[in-house]
């Protein structure tokens, strides 16, 4: 595998990160949430990649119940004080977050993934703030604003906000270095069923000769 | 819409063939053959379609390939010939490129600029035999281009991101990409003319004193053929919302018809002799498989019925449906239901509603309270709250996806141990699932459910996609002891135009495009009824 980017469609991109997630062992209908949110951060620019590869490395040790926030209300923690990107970004776009004052939530991985759920659950004039004390993100459903390249820590604010500026173009490939194609792949495989002759035959429904 | 219905359907003036070639006709699109490099039987075409605003081009390579090699499997690894759909006109460059990349199909990378990947395999039979003949200067014998009905296969046109290739999304503000498939279709147009001139070139070969083109009259009688398997059936289940569009656009169109108060008598004929014509032409229906052959004889008399109901009814659309509801088979009722739209392009401003945006469908709506869930799986799920999924027949069936080249199965599920790599294909079953566990949170919230039961979230995001979508569901049991996945092809495959479908298996069908259809030349002239060689 070599250094250059793959370009990728961002169908292509959507559909590994939900096969990977799956992989991981996050139920189907969460997986092709996270297909979703990915996409999002891509068409804003964002490279999501390696937040969802170590956002997938903790899933591999965890039920996804045990790094998903424990109550809503309050400071926002995983069971064992890891808090999944991707668990925590489902139930705050499903609890919504504008009409709370403030979020707070300890031991975040994957954070910018939280974003791209919240993004993708608000309405049409909201905003919101994502910061960590030095990163922050401001998004509404179409845009994004940025502070910076981001490497976010772990303890992180979100709140409502004004909309962030329009942006200059929405992106419409994905760039991944291949040693995150890789990686996702691996987790991708996991959801494919090894081949034997028996299912090479039946599975498909098809032995018979196409030499006619 | 149930299962049997669905794979009982015919190919309308909805279909997505008909859809371009209209467009094609009616914006005067031109076509040419701007390259032809073949050295001996391996070599590059390129053909270009002009439209008012853009230009695309099929560039086919052909292959030589061994008879052993030769399958229509997604495991095969080499084919016939492949094909590319280019977005504009290609350089020398890009076919350099795309020369490493398309011959190997799912092992190479396309980009943003190919907007489908395709290869196709030849009837062996057919091809060598119009070759041969066109070679010592005849013509080949009608019967076997009836009888077979096509020079080549494909056996894959994939789109949409595919490989590396441009996403439906960016180009589907072009108004040549509004309908749902096209530029799929549009391909495998310029696939047919590609056989045709492949085979020509291949009498030539063989003797360059003798050898004539093929006639037009014979030509027009080839299709191009499609084989396809398991891997189209989830596609249905995938896209909800693409398919509720699909159904309710026909559906509109149907009851616009139906509520025709004057029927024409030139309107009530041509649909009694389009009747007519598809009894005559069963006979040309491939019936190699049992489950054909059961429908053909039921389908022939029921046809027969209805042309004598015709013939002493006084015109009513709605009553000739009302008839075949109650004396036809589903193969007779749905194909009536197509023809009766063929005297009326009124409604073919209703192709314009079959496309679906599914990247932006809402996220779920967590603050919807569980009792309006669950009152909505009562309205509309029954048939699965209904049934007893403990029960072996139930489940018997599973999905996976093989490592084999991706390829989507289906398994046996008591005796082979694939439970882990199941598909969220049986939506049926795992709304009652889910509706089990919503009983203890009605008064509760969406989201309040979701963090305590997170594995419900697919089958309730469906749900609520749903709602507003009366069609998009398939209310049958997709895992169960009767599965039959061809109904989910065929119903896919009608909605394309296909027609001639011919079993194989229970899971693997093949069918015929574009027969009657024109050649690239004979687009701007094409009649509205081509399919039906009118």
């Amino acid at each position: 595998m070599g250094l250059r980017p793959v370009n990728l469609s961002l169908n292509e991109a959507q559909a590994l990160a939900k096969k990977a997630a799956k992989g991981a062992g996050i139920n189907w209908g969460a997986a092709h949430e996270t297909g979703r949110a990915v996409r999002w951060l891509l068409e804003q620019g964002i490279d999501p990649f390696p937040g969802l590869l170590a956002t997938l490395d903790t899933h591999l040790g965890w039920p996804e119940a045990e790094l998903a926030p424990q109550r809503l209300g309050g400071e926002l923690s995983g069971r064992h004080g890891i808090l999944s990107g991707i668990m925590a970004g489902l139930s705050l776009a499903d609890f919504g977050v504008q009409d709370q004052s403030s979020i707070q939530m300890q031991g975040v991985v994957g954070a910018e993934l939280i974003a791209g759920f919240i993004a993708l659950s608000l309405n049409s004039g909201e905003g919101c703030l994502m910061t960590d004390g030095v990163c922050s993100m401001k998004f509404s459903r179409n845009a994004c604003q940025r502070d910076r390249p981001q490497s976010w820590r772990t303890e992180i604010t979100l709140c409502a906000s004004a909309l962030p500026s329009d942006n200059k173009e929405s992106f419409k490939r994905a760039d991944i270095l291949p040693v995150h194609l890789e990686k996702l792949e691996i987790f991708a495989n996991r959801t494919y069923a090894p081949a034997t002759e028996a299912s090479r035959l039946a599975g498909a429904g098809s032995a018979l000769s196409d030499n006619d | 819409m149930k299962l049997a219905r669905m794979g009982s359907f015919h190919a309308s003036r909805l279909s997505f063939m008909r859809i371009l070639l209209r467009r094609l006709k009616s914006e005067k699109w031109t076509f040419e053959r701007s390259t032809w490099q073949f050295d001996g039987a391996e070599g590059v075409a390129v053909y270009q379609a002009q439209g008012p605003e853009r230009t695309y081009s099929l560039i086919a390579f052909g292959h030589t390939l061994d008879d052993d090699l030769r399958s229509d499997r997604v495991i095969a690894e080499a084919w016939d010939a492949t094909f590319t759909l280019f977005d504009g006109v290609p350089s020398d460059a890009d076919i350099k490129r795309l020369a490493a990349n398309v011959p190997v199909q799912e092992a190479g990378r396309v980009t943003e600029k190919e907007l489908t990947l395709s290869r196709a395999n030849k009837s062996v039979r057919l091809f060598d035999h119009v070759r041969d003949s066109l070679a010592q200067g005849q013509q080949p014998n009608a019967s076997m281009i009836d009888e077979i009905g096509y020079l080549m296969r494909t056996t894959a046109v994939y789109g949409s991101g595919k490989f590396g290739a441009c996403d439906r999304e960016v180009i589907a503000d072009r108004p040549e990409f509004q309908a749902p498939f096209q530029a799929e279709m549009l391909t495998v147009l310029m696939i047919r003319q590609f056989a045709r001139d492949w085979v020509e070139h291949a009498a030539r070969l063989q003797d360059p004193e003798h050898a004539v083109a093929l006639d037009d009259d014979l030509a027009k009688r080839l299709g191009i053929g499609n084989s396809t398997g398991l891997g189209m059936a989830p596609f249905l289940l995938n896209h909800p919302r693409l398919l509720n569009n699909w159904i309710a656009a026909r559906e509109q169109a149907i009851a616009q018809v139906c509520s025709i108060e004057s029927i024409s008598d030139s309107a009530w004929q041509q649909v009694r002799s389009l009747l007519s014509q598809q009894r005559d032409e069963l006979k040309h229906w491939p019936a190699s498989h049992p489950i054909i052959q059961a429908r053909l004889p039921e389908l022939a008399a029921d046809l027969e019925q209805c042309l004598s109901w015709m013939d002493q009814a006084s015109p009513s659309w709605q009553a000739l449906l009302d008839y075949t509801d109650q004396r036809c088979g589903l193969e007779a009722q749905e194909l009536v239901a197509s023809l009766i739209l063929e005297p009326y392009p009124e409604i073919d401003h209703l192709a314009a509603q079959m496309s679906a945006d599914e990247v932006n469908l809402p996220a779920i709506q967590g603050r919807m309270k569980c009792q309006i869930m669950a009152s909505h799986i009562e309205s509309r799920y029954q048939w699965a709250l209904d049934k007893d999924w403990s029960q072996p027949a139930s489940q018997s069936h599973l999905w996976y996806v093989s490592a084999e080249k991706l390829e989507p199965r289906l398994a046996d599920r008591q005796n082979e141990p694939l439970e882990n790599y199941e598909q969220p294909l049986a939506p049926g079953r795992d709304i009652a699932q889910a509706y089990a566990d919503l009983q203890g949170y009605l008064d509760r919230s969406l989201a309040e459910f979701l963090l305590a039961h997170p594995q419900h979230r697919g089958a309730l995001a469906r749900l609520q996609w749903l709602m507003d979508a009366p069609y998009g569901e398939i209310y049958d049991n997709t895992t169960g002891d009767g599965l039959m996945p061809i109904d989910l092809l065929r119903c896919k495959l009608s909605f394309f135009g296909a027609a001639r479908f011919d079993p194989r298996s229970d899971r693997w069908v093949r069918i015929c495009m574009y027969r009657n259809g024109p050649y690239l030349n004979q687009v701007s002239s094409v009649s509205d009824q081509w399919v039906y060689g009118r």
